[in-house]
């Protein structure tokens, strides 16, 4: 990670272990993106893909601020799933590890349904490794996407770009690894215990399938991610209302050893 | 894919031709099947039913509905109730719908549905 500065007309990032490049022609963006994207800066690669940062319009407001950096969010994404399509299995989902052995748990959702709410409430004393997108390798090593969480506010209006710092979340201070994979429904009334249910590999390949980015990318798809899913012993869906209900679950995942789940 | 038809408006004659979708990858348990098939707006997964599967691959590399009816009672024999031709058109339009087969224009003209197997 390299020191954030203020003025930057170009910031590289490293989002899914790609380094992206984002040039901020306008002024006005570069100090919210230097400190949104503070934990994913990383030193400049040539040649390595590039988005640029929308222009705000001449008397623009917060709110056009906030719209332009969730716009500049998706571009980073794109750009990032974009790189790593074939090379990595990559899920819509939320993850925080260990911060000594690096084990994972992989929250799939699909978006506005609880991933960011999740990892917010759970990751303090955690990694942080996204609120996005999980990238894992053959070997189950994750890269990371410490990206800004993009933070519902109260009043409708557009997400805040927070970083992650900012809500007292830190990245990864080891590699993560995938060690177990849930499916989140947040379908439960308040004070309604969490269900856990543990799905059959076709169910879970039914149910993962449309959560993952450029499945199609890889060679035997369906037996990809059966393997990988397998390998973290099944997938479980959890039904929730509040986030601190799936506490005791991350914390069985990310008491795993490596030895004891390949 | 050619000359197809989507599900919205697939109209099965006798002679209409079916194909299998563009399959990407095929995963089996004991339990079942789940397939891969590629769409014009973008993939899908699809559990198959056990009839599902037979019907799949009864369409092989592609039979008329006619055909398909008479090679599913050579697989299935005959169905315990219900008329044939019915259970075949509504499993076919159910896959159809899902992308798994695909359903050619009936060749104008060509009333034979011979296209071989």
């Amino acid at each position: 990670m390299t020191a954030p500065v203020a003025n930057e007309a170009l910031v590289h990032v490293d989002a899914l272990g790609a380094t992206i490049a984002i040039a901020l022609p306008d002024q006005r963006l570069r100090a919210p993106v230097a400190l949104a994207w503070s934990a994913c800066r990383t030193t400049p690669v040539v040649e390595c893909p590039s988005v640029t940062a929308p222009e705000l319009v001449r008397d623009a407001s917060a709110d056009d601020v906030a719209r332009a950096l969730q716009s500049l969010t998706q571009l980073v994404t794109r750009a990032a799933i974009l790189a790593r399509a074939g090379e990595l299995m990559m899920f819509h989902a939320s993850a925080l590890c260990d911060q000594r052995s690096g084990a994972t748990i992989a929250m799939v959702a699909p978006g506005g349904t609880g991933k960011t709410t999740l990892v917010r409430a759970l990751g303090p004393g955690r990694g942080y490794v996204t609120d996005e997108t999980v990238a894992v390798a053959a070997d189950r090593s994750i890269a990371a996407y410490s990206k800004p969480l993009s933070v519902r506010r109260a009043e409708p209006g557009p997400k805040d770009e927070v970083a992650p710092s900012s809500l007292g979340l830190r990245p990864p201070e080891v590699q993560p690894w995938l060690a177990g994979m849930v499916l989140l429904r947040r379908d439960r009334e308040a004070g309604d215990a969490v269900v856990v249910e543990a799905l059959d590999v076709l169910d879970a390949l039914v149910l993962l399938a449309p959560e993952t980015s450029a499945l199609a990318s890889f060679d035997r798809p369906l037996h990809q991610l059966a393997d990988l899913v397998e390998s973290v012993g099944g997938l479980r869906c959890v039904h929730y209302h509040d986030a601190a209900d799936v506490e005791p679950l991350v914390a069985e995942v990310l008491g795993r050893s490596r030895w004891a789940t390949r | 894919m050619g000359d197809t038809v989507s599900d919205e408006d697939a109209v099965l004659e006798p002679d209409t031709i079916l194909l299998q979708g563009d399959l990407l990858d095929a995963y089996s348990t004991d339990d079942g099947t789940v397939i891969l098939v590629a769409g014009t707006s973008g993939h899908r997964v699809v559990r198959l039913s056990t009839l599902g599967r037979t019907v799949h691959a009864a369409v092989g590399s592609g039979r008329t509905l006619r055909q398909l009816e008479v090679e599913l009672v050579s697989r299935l024999g005959d169905p315990p109730a219900g008329s044939l031709s019915d259970l075949v058109r509504s499993a076919v339009l159910s896959l159809i719908d899902e992308g798994v087969i695909v359903a050619g224009q009936v060749p104008k003209g060509d009333n034979s549905g011979d296209i071989g197997s």
